[in-house]
Formats: structure tokens, sequence, C-alpha cells
């Protein structure tokens, strides 16, 4: 008989989704969807605010990753005073960009994931957290623990708090750095690289183990997209946007971000208030393609830094098809993180006092484009001549690997769910799958057109007195 | 060092009331004394610093208790539920331990609040006692000092 199994909500990741197997007659998979069942709503109601306010109001669409929201907006709001803001402003802004990837990547790669790669995908589900890994793996759980508090004390430094900081405004940052934090950040640094090289070297000693995973993993075949650096190396902050596939063959480049419309599409699918995002010269879905620390790493000529570059020959061997291999990329980035802020913090006027440029609005539209540590993220903003958002559309980094996420769990849950055999592991490798990609789903679900929606009025003793539905 | 953490969230109302106590309780003693950590909830990383201090007062909001009357109780270690986000004083104890091998004495103030709606100020009624409260965690602290 056809049966259909629920996973809700999906554990361990950022937001609330939830996931349907469609079982068949004779048990096996027939389908599979992932559903974002959360809508945030920010495209609409930032509508009618001046400008200015865009970067504080759209860091509060997420807790975990607010910086790349604040840099994006900040970013399209220059775009509106169509200024070019100075460089050691830019440069204070990738640090922080750069801190936050250290702090948000050591979250996913320790609390969220370690405890399926630690203590299996089988494990009692209520050991299998932060906790249990320190009862188990105690170094790996403080190494996590103390990355993700450096990541976050540098972002204190810079911006005044760990999270929702008011630092990056239009134009620059509202403050300069001092030579004291710039120092006692610098000071932080080889303890963050010892501690997450530790990391790397005990999870390639142990990747092998992950071979059924590794192989299920890689069904669903895209392309991949991310920002660049004039010679084709890893950039978070600005740059051209690169496509590529898994072998190293770019499909396109120097694409300007700010042109996004011309190669990118969102479509809206009935299971998910995510939308779907696909590049336009392959249609849709077609041009499913994914972004992230995965996407990056695939389509970059070097990361640009030594430590970080040494790890790419070994990368370059793995099945780069696999999101299984997003959490080696993930840590390959907090590498990068690190080499990268300690040669900013030496650029010789990173303590500049010049770190904004002033104007009023000159143009009545922005874009902004930078790399969360989820893949690419677009604020898009037009304003009237009063400087008041008329429009705002954000492709937010989730929604460019929902198509992804949607297929892989429809592959593995082929590959693992059986229903004459079922028990809870294959559920969580389901679950493991979406975790691999990071999602922020808080941060991704806005509008796009005219929402579908359904309302129910519901009398106290629950029976459903009406139903509403567009 | 003591250490105060105070949690909760600014946007909701009374439930600051935490994060209040502890922004203010810091220009009451001298900085080598007493180390205060407002924060919007309780993290895995606070376990570092509360093993690193002498003890540790924690200050959290209680819709459940009558308003404006406070409950002063110790805190053990305990085991974590299995949601990471939903922390405890008493996991981040446990943590405390299998992390960095120590754990101070620990208590919790918890304070009745009548309101936890959306706003980003603390009710009219609640900051009166703010005063009060500030007095009873200080005695506390000097105390242990």
């Amino acid at each position: 008989m056809a049966k259909t199994l629920v996973i809700d909500p999906v554990t361990r990741i950022e937001g609330h989704a939830k996931i349907t197997i469609y079982l068949d007659d004779a048990g096996e998979v027939q389908n599979a969807h992932f559903h974002v069942t959360q809508v945030r709503g920010f495209e609409k109601f930032c509508e009618g605010r001046p400008f200015h306010e865009m970067p504080s109001l759209m860091a509060r669409i997420c807790g975990i990753c607010p910086v790349s929201h604040l840099l994006a907006s900040a970013k399209a709001c220059d775009g509106l005073l169509a200024v070019r803001i100075p460089v050691p402003a830019a440069n204070l802004r990738r640090i922080l960009n750069l801190a936050q990837m250290i702090q948000s990547h050591a979250l996913s790669f320790f609390y969220l994931s370690s405890p399926d790669l630690l203590l299996g995908m089988d494990a009692e589900p209520a050991a299998r957290n932060l906790f249990g890994v320190a009862q188990q793996q105690p170094q790996i759980a403080r190494d996590g623990v103390r990355l993700r508090q450096m990541g976050q004390q540098m972002i204190e430094m810079l911006g005044g708090k760990r999270i929702h900081p008011s630092w990056v405004v239009p134009g620059g940052v509202n403050a300069p750095l001092s030579a004291e934090h710039r120092d006692k950040i610098l000071a932080m640094i080889p303890e963050g690289i010892t501690t997450v090289q530790r990391t790397i070297t005990w999870f390639k000693g142990v990747i092998e183990k992950y071979a059924p995973e590794i192989q299920t993993f890689s069904r669903v075949k895209t392309l991949f997209m991310g920002l660049v650096n004039g010679d084709g190396n890893l950039e978070f902050y600005h740059g051209y946007l690169r496509l590529g596939d898994a072998a190293g063959n770019i499909i396109a480049d120097h694409l300007d971000p700010v042109a996004y419309q011309d190669y990118i599409g969102e479509a809206v699918e009935p299971w998910s208030y995510l939308k779907s995002v696909f590049y336009k010269p392959q249609g849709y879905p077609a041009g499913i393609y994914r972004v992230g620390p995965l996407a990056r790493l695939n389509v970059v000529n070097a990361c640009g830094t030594p430590l970080a570059d040494a790890e790419m020959p070994f990368f370059r061997t793995l099945d780069r098809q696999s999101s299984f291999h997003y959490h080696y990329a993930r840590l390959i980035e907090i590498l990068h993180g690190f080499e990268k802020v300690q040669e900013l913090l030496h650029t010789p006027d990173i303590l500049s006092q010049r770190v904004r440029a002033e104007a009023m609005p000159n143009s009545n539209e922005g874009i902004g484009v930078a790399e969360a540590p989820r893949g690419t993220l677009i604020h898009h903003y037009k304003i009237d001549d009063n400087g008041l958002i008329t429009h705002a559309n954000l492709v937010i980094a989730t929604g460019h690997n929902n198509l992804a996420m949607d297929r892989s769990v429809y592959e593995v849950a082929k590959e693992y769910v059986k229903s004459a055999h079922m028990n809870e592991g294959m559920l969580n490798r389901v679950e493991a799958v979406i975790r691999t990609f990071d999602p922020c789903l808080s941060c991704s679900t806005h509008a796009i057109g005219q929402m579908p929606l359904q309302l129910e009025l519901i009398a106290p003793d629950g029976t459903v007195v009406e139903t509403l539905a567009r | 060092m003591i250490l105060v953490i105070g949690y909760g969230n600014p946007l909701r109302g009374d439930d600051a009331i935490g994060q209040v106590l502890a922004e203010q309780l810091a220009s009451r003693f001298a900085p080598e004394l007493l180390q205060t950590l407002p924060c919007f909830q309780l993290t895995p990383e606070l376990a570092q610093p509360i093993s690193a201090a002498a003890a540790v007062l924690f200050i959290d909001a209680d819709i459940q208790l009558t308003p404006y009357t406070v409950l002063y109780q110790t805190v053990q270690p305990e085991p974590s539920g299995a949601l990471v986000h939903h922390v405890t004083p008493g996991s981040l104890l446990t943590l405390a331990t299998q992390l960095y091998g120590r754990v101070p004495p620990a208590r919790l103030i918890r304070i009745g609040v009548p309101y936890l709606e959306y706003s980003a100020e603390l009710s009219p009624s609640l900051r009166e006692y703010v005063p009060h409260f500030l007095d009873y965690a200080e005695a506390i602290l000097r105390k242990w000092l």
C-alpha cells in the first residue's frame, strides 16, 4: 500500500523545514520533496522604508549570518548613492565577512554535522548532538566551540556586537579599526589556524569511512557558481560570478553580478515557500546549480592563501559532485579565512580614519552581491526620489541551492529508505544530505508575485470553522 | 573573577531583564572582580568562560513566576536535551566539565515577569523594580567576593 513518510521538523539545520517521502505500493521511494515551511516576507514589508535603514533591517533576517545581509544590503545602498567606498572600508567589510565565514562554518561543521560524522548516522538521536560529541570526542568539540568563539569575537571587535552589528553602513563603515583591536585579532590567528588544521587532518583521515554517503550524495549533477576576483581566485566580497562544472570546466565567466537578472531566474513550486533559482541559459529546471563552499572551491583557480591552497590538490581528487564534500570545503574556507584576515590586517591603511563615502542618493536602483557562508547573496533595491524603498528582491544563497536540495532528498531516500526495514538512521541520512548544504531557511523565504496562501479559522475546540485559500 | 550571565530576548519586552541587569551590574563592581556577559540566549560557547570563572550567576526572566518576585536557586550540572538551541544553565555546566575539566559553583536568579510581548523596552511596571533587583543581585555577589 502506498505510504507517505514525513520528517518534521528537519533537525540540526537553521530554520524550519520538513521532508516528505512518497512510497509506492511496493514500499519503494517514488518521490520526495524538501519543504521550507516558513515565510519571512522582508521583500514586502521593507517597502516604504528609507533606504539607509536597509542594512540594519536586513541584518535582522538572520541571527547566524546577519553580516552577509549587512554587506549585500550596504553594497546595494552604495549603488543607490553611486559611490565607490574607500579602500580601507572595503577591506574592513572583507574582514568582517571572513570572521562570519569562520564562525558560521564552525557552527555548521561542529555543532550541526559533526554528531553524524563522529557518532555515526545511526547513533541514538538523543545523543547525536554537540553534547554527545563533547562526551566522546572532547577535543573536537572544544575546537568547534573555540573556532566559533573566535569568529564571533572578531565580529564584536569590528562591529561592536556579535549579532546584528550596526557598523556596516551605506558608503562604508561607521568607525575605523583601532590598533588595539587589530592587534587582538592578529593575536588569535595562529591559534585559529592550528585549530582548524587539526580538524582537517582528522577529517581527511576518516573520509573514506563515508564512501557510501559520498556516492549517494553525488547523484544530483549540477553546475556550480561563486564569486571570483580578477585572478579567478576565491573572493567573498566583490568580484565576478563564474559558473563551472565539477570537472573544473568553466561554463560562464566574468558575469557582472549587477546584471544577475540576465542569467539567474526564480521560479515558485507549490511544495515550498522557498523560491527555486536556476541558470536561465539552460532553462528551468535544467539550469540547476549549487552555491556555497563546495561550489566556490569547484569554480576557483585557487584560494589565494598558502595553507588553504595546500589543501586544494587533495580536494581536487575527490568526487566534487558529491554534496558530502561541502564539509571539507567548509574547513578549507575557515583556514583561508584566518589567513586572509591576517593578510588584510597588515595592509598599510587598515587603520585609516577615512572609512565612509558620504553622498545623497544618485540612483534609483542599487544591487549588492557578496558571498555568504552558504553561497551567493543578492540584494536588489529600487527607491523613489525621496529615498524610500519601492521594490526589493533578495536572492538568498539557500534559494540557489533549493532545486539541488529537493532532488538530493529524493536520491538519498531512494537509496536508503526501504519500507520493509525502516529505521531512524535511514531517515537521518535524508536529513544529513540537507545538512551538507548548511541551509539558512530563516534567511531564504520572502516573496515572489502573489504567494499561495491558505487561512484556517479554528474554533477554541479545534474545529476548522472556515478555510480561505488563493 | 565572578561571571554574571544575564540572558533574554531584548525584542520581547520583559524577557530582556536578564540582559538589563547584567549590563547594569558591571558598573557596580571593579572590572577585575566581575565579568558580565549579557546575551540573547545560552549557547555552547559560554562553557569556556564558565569553566574559567570562580563562580557563575545566571539571571533570566520567568513568565511562570508571580510577577516581580525572585527565585534564587543552585544550578547543578545536568544532561543536555537533544536540541542544541535549547541550552540550559545546567547543561552548560556539564559541557564545561566535559570540555575544560572544571565547573565552578553556579546559581540562578529567576525573575517573575508579566509581559513577553513584542517590545524593545521593559514594561513600565517591571522597570520600577530594576533597582531592587540590582540591589538583590549585588548583595549576592558581594557575599561571594
